[in-house]
């Protein structure tokens, strides 16, 4: 399975998808806060 | 800065002890000629059984009411001397021990480098952290006040209106003997040494599930784990209770593999410490117990039930004299939880907690996402796991194990996830996870970072990423607390930081010794020298004091002795949110001292009356 390509992308896809979210929801309003 | 220097000083006397704690341990070890793997751990195992040890040997004498710094000192004393003269002994094992840690830091690729920089910097900024004085809400609520407490009083005693100490303090007996010796410091190193172990083990437990694994990327990428890291600094005890189960997981495990007796006895041994830990040890010893009680009969029939016999009794040695004492003190071995069951008398407790987002299906499926990406929502922004788990859930899925290995961690985590979902969402009560998270995140690398592959470089930047924004979100949280490193003295720092020590030194002075004290929305007791109790407790432990009137209630909080009632309010919660503040007035009680507190968002206010007793 790991030998998949579709996997390997899905794999980076999900990963892209739930950083991209954390950096929104997370990271940002700390940011935010830390150089307000 | 008087802090630093306590560290500076005391940081090299706490390694030596651990390493006569670990010796001690290891003669033990060495008695049931325990079969280690390597001398990793033999050291994380040895540190463990020897702390337990000595805060077991300290909590016999608080209940001999023998707690005192001759009594504890020559204990330190003794274990000191038995580590001079085995020295020679434990010479060869760290002489072991350190070819063995060459071995393992012996760097394979580019991305073990990144990983050890990682670590070293965020264990660099927690260890500044660690000499930042006490502010933990919990730990100045219980776990280092209920130590100060037997300190005062010599012994182990049923402190009154308070219901933690009732409960398993084992941990506590360390941080004990940190506060006897002036030192807290020394008391919040033990977590560190928890933390290490954990993160030591690391390499052992990856080779039980892949024999040609390295495990050194699980056990640094642990030591980026945010929630875990930022709570190093703290007197809070779940790490320790991660690093207790976590010893009974591995061992259980090594039992799976190859069913010898010592294995069985070590897991048992070191469940029964994580009991004697924290009450949370509960639903993780019970599902090991769970695992063991399947493979037994499954191969054993009727015979298996003598292991489980024998697993359980072993199990007990360590923890029964805790829930036996708070069994014989309230009738509840584990109070204050489920007390209407076990003695009709209902208490309100964390179990009716609204922290989390809810009991529906639809909240079960969000909250393994919502942990990662709004962790304010269980407790914390500072106990979360840090991303990478999340980023790596599909090559965790599909990691390569064999097929009992699966299910049993499956059953682990799933049992595990729904305890914590159906009684208390706080995320720290899920801390015991996190290690077995992160082994498996360790385990999902190894195969990532054996494919050469150019594909896999876009996951493998996306890695990188999340670890360093772990790393930056340590020193964002451990680094709020260096700031003590601004201020001259401790007390300067506290008076900024900590919501109520002005108050607290402030009645140490101007109070006599006789005064005692009710608070009433501020649980921490820690920095006041006076008897003290929360109001809230004691409308827990006498439900009819809920539903007096003002008057009748303040006759009755007189008649308990308290002289003197603290009051603070969150500012914008308006008067109406205590519940003592107009009868005080109406009833003429004299305002004494009001003490303002404004730091980094959080305004209070804090007033002191004495109750007039004509």
């Amino acid at each position: 399975m790991k030998n998949d390509r579709i996997f390997r992308w899905f794999c980076f896809i999900w990963g892209a998808v739930f950083f991209w979210l954390y950096i929104q929801t997370y990271v940002i309003p700390r940011a935010y806060e830390l150089f307000r | 800065m008087s802090s630093f220097v306590e560290l500076v000083f005391v940081l090299p006397i706490w390694v030596i002890f651990a390493a006569a704690l670990l010796q001690t341990g290891r003669l033990l070890f060495s008695l049931a000629k325990y079969p280690f793997a390597d001398e990793m751990e033999e050291g994380c195992f040895s540190f463990g059984l020897g702390a337990a040890l000595l805060a077991t040997i300290i909590w016999a004498l608080g209940l001999l009411s023998a707690i005192g710094p001759w009594s504890v000192g020559t204990l330190t004393a003794v274990l000191l001397g038995s580590w001079l003269a085995t020295l020679r002994s434990f010479g060869t094992w760290f002489t072991s021990f350190r070819r063995h840690l060459k071995a393992l830091f012996n760097f394979q690729n580019s991305f073990e480098v990144f990983l050890a920089w990682a670590a070293a910097l965020s264990l660099l900024v927690t260890l500044t952290a660690i000499a930042s004085p006490q502010l933990g809400r919990d730990a100045l609520a219980y776990h280092f006040y209920c130590p100060k407490e037997f300190i005062q009083k010599g012994a182990i005693y049923p402190i009154p209106y308070s219901v933690n100490a009732f409960q398993p303090l084992l941990i506590q007996m360390l941080y004990l003997q940190g506060l006897l010796f002036n030192s807290e410091v020394f008391a919040k190193l033990y977590n560190l040494g928890f933390l290490l172990g954990i993160a030591g083990l690391m390499a052992s437990a990856c080779r039980i599930f892949e024999p040609r694994g390295r495990g050194l990327a699980a056990g640094l990428l642990l030591l980026t784990a945010t929630g875990f890291i930022a709570q190093t600094p703290y007197a809070y005890t779940d790490i320790a209770l991660s690093f207790y189960l976590f010893l009974s997981f591995f061992t259980m495990w090594r039992y799976f593999r190859e069913p010898k007796m010592p294995f069985l006895i070590a897991s048992a041994l070191f469940t029964g410490i994580a009991l004697a830990t924290k009450l949370l040890a509960v639903p993780f010893a019970a599902a090991l117990f769970l695992l063991l009680a399947w493979r037994a009969i499954r191969e054993k029939g009727l015979g298996g039930f003598r292991l489980l016999l024998l697993f359980a009794f072993i199990a007990l040695l360590p923890c029964a004299g805790w829930y036996l004492r708070s069994y014989l003190a309230t009738g509840n071995p584990i109070f204050p939880y489920f007390n209407a069951w076990f003695t009709g008398h209902e208490w309100v407790s964390d179990i009716r907690d609204q922290t989390g987002i809810g009991r529906s299906a639809a909240a079960l499926v969000r909250a393994p996402f919502l942990f990662f990406l709004n962790p304010e929502r269980f407790g914390g922004g500072d106990s979360q796991v840090g991303i990478l788990a999340l980023i790596l859930a599909p090559l965790i899925v599909t990691t390569r194990l064999k097929k009992e290995d699966r299910t049993r961690l499956l059953f682990l985590v799933a049992s595990q996830f729904l305890f914590w979902f159906t009684l208390v969402q706080h995320f720290r009560f899920l801390f015991p996870l996190v290690p077995v998270l992160y082994l498996l995140c360790g385990l999902a690398l190894e195969d990532l970072f054996v494919h050469r592959d150019r594909s896999w470089r876009a996951l493998k930047a996306l890695v990188i990423a999340a670890i360093l924004t772990q790393t930056l979100f340590i020193f964002y949280y451990n680094g709020k607390l260096s700031r003590y490193l601004a201020y001259p003295s401790k007390a300067d720092y506290l008076s900024a930081t900590e919501r109520s020590y002005a108050m607290q030194t402030w009645i140490n002075s101007h109070l006599d010794s006789s005064a005692a004290v009710l608070l009433e929305n501020e649980p921490s007791q820690y920095y006041l020298d006076r008897p003290s109790a929360r109001l809230d407790i004691l409308i827990g432990l006498d439900p009819r004091l809920g539903t007096m009137s003002g008057e009748e209630r303040l006759a009755q909080i007189k008649t308990r002795g308290f002289t003197h009632a603290m009051l603070r309010e969150a500012r914008g919660s308006g008067e109406a949110s205590s519940i003592l503040q107009n009868t005080l007035t109406r009833s003429g009680a004299r305002l004494l001292h009001e003490e303002n507190f404004i730091y980094g968002g959080e305004n209070s206010h804090t007033r002191l009356y004495e109750l007039s007793h004509e």
